[in-house]
């Protein structure tokens, strides 16, 4: 049997968890991402979600090296990661329940 | 800054290119990284584009003269394109070489016009500060080639034949000439637009233009390549009647970069009616 293919989690998710444990650069985000999720989650698609989620207030970079600048969650960026996990954890409770039904 | 940052437009680059030179040199590059960094750039590309039609809207004025100038080039530069590379591949250029006055010459000179109002109307519409010079220069360039074109043209009407008779230069000579000059106009405008981020189109225009240019004067090859050229020729159905010898022949030297001319020309169009239809409304 062909096995079943799962799209990932969007990079910008991801990069959220990876912060919600603390500050870090963009390697160090790769590394984390790599190890909690099994992701690799590429470099241009890497910095494409920071672009995005700092625009949005969800991440601020943090003042030290410009080469490896760390950055941490905003408290919007807090509120954003639980409410998307709120979110999943209620979807996955109904597909847990639904597949139990069938 | 690495070359691959350097794909990202410059905003992006002065906010996050230190950062991402960084992680490029603590990542291996492997294909699939080096395919999501150059999605990463197209994306950025596209994000930074919105963000400065937002930013600056466009002038009325300025939106009527993009859209007649994407209207016009699109439609010139995707039947110019047809008809250059229509003229090339079924090999009338063969007869007009002869005899002056025929089909393949004036389908030559109509591609050869299509093309200047083509590349005359891209540069108009032509927004990128970095290649704005050479985009120009492309076109006087180009302008003086129509001019020699359009001399040759008036000179084979009055001229009795057979030409070489009469000048050390033949009209068909002088006609050669406009058209390298065409070609190097064309090769500036492929430079500019590598410059500006068109690189696919950049590149395509630019690799026919000079191996056009190239097959105009490079010796003519061996008489054991000629003949096979002229067996590869006459297998893909590109000859009448043979070889002239001249600058322009059917032999695949000369047709397949003539062919990959005509058919980017006829891409660039198509682009341009995409970026036609898909061009933001104007403000009332």
């Amino acid at each position: 049997m062909k096995p079943l293919r799962t799209h990932p989690p969007e990079p910008a998710l991801l990069i959220l968890l990876s912060l919600a444990a603390g500050q870090k650069h963009g390697h160090a985000m790769m590394l984390d991402i790599e190890a909690f999720s099994g992701i690799r989650v590429g470099p241009g698609s890497l910095y494409g979600a920071i672009e995005r989620l700092e625009r949005d207030g969800l991440i601020e970079p943090i003042d030290g090296d410009e080469r490896r600048r760390p950055y941490r969650l905003t408290e919007q960026g807090r509120d954003s990661l639980a409410g998307q996990v709120v979110a999943l954890t209620t979807l996955a409770r109904l597909g847990r329940q639904r597949l139990a039904g069938s | 800054m690495s070359g691959l940052t350097r794909l990202y437009p410059k905003t992006w680059r002065d906010r996050y290119g230190h950062e991402f030179d960084a992680l490029l040199e603590d990542t291996s590059l492997t294909l699939p990284v080096l395919a999501d960094v150059l999605m990463g750039a197209a994306r950025a590309r596209v994000t930074a584009s919105v963000a400065a039609l937002r930013t600056h809207p466009p002038s009325a004025a300025s939106m009527v003269a993009t859209t007649t100038g994407l209207r016009v080039g699109a439609v010139s530069a995707a039947s110019a394109g047809m008809l250059w590379a229509l003229t090339f591949l079924t090999g009338s250029l063969v007869e007009w070489g002869k005899y002056g006055r025929d089909l393949g010459f004036v389908l030559l000179i109509a591609a050869a016009a299509g093309l200047f109002v083509a590349q005359l109307t891209m540069t108009v519409d032509w927004h990128a500060a970095r290649g704005r010079a050479l985009a120009h220069l492309g076109v006087v360039v180009s302008a003086v080639g129509m001019a020699v074109l359009g001399l040759a043209l008036l000179a084979a009407m009055a001229v009795s034949r057979p030409w070489s008779m009469r000048f050390a230069w033949t009209p068909l000579d002088v006609l050669m000439a406009g058209m390298a000059l065409m070609l190097i106009g064309c090769t500036l405008l492929a430079s500019a637009w590598l410059r500006g981020g068109r690189v696919v189109a950049g590149a395509l225009l630019g690799a026919a233009a000079v191996a056009l240019l190239l097959v105009s004067v490079l010796p003519a090859p061996p008489p054991e390549v000629s003949i096979m050229l002229d067996q590869i020729g006459r297998f893909r159905g590109a000859y009448r009647s043979g070889s002239t010898g001249g600058w322009f022949d059917t032999d695949p030297r000369t047709f397949m970069p003539a062919a990959l001319f005509g058919v980017t020309w006829m891409l660039v169009g198509l682009g341009q009616m995409r970026r036609y239809f898909a061009r933001p409304a104007p403000s009332t």
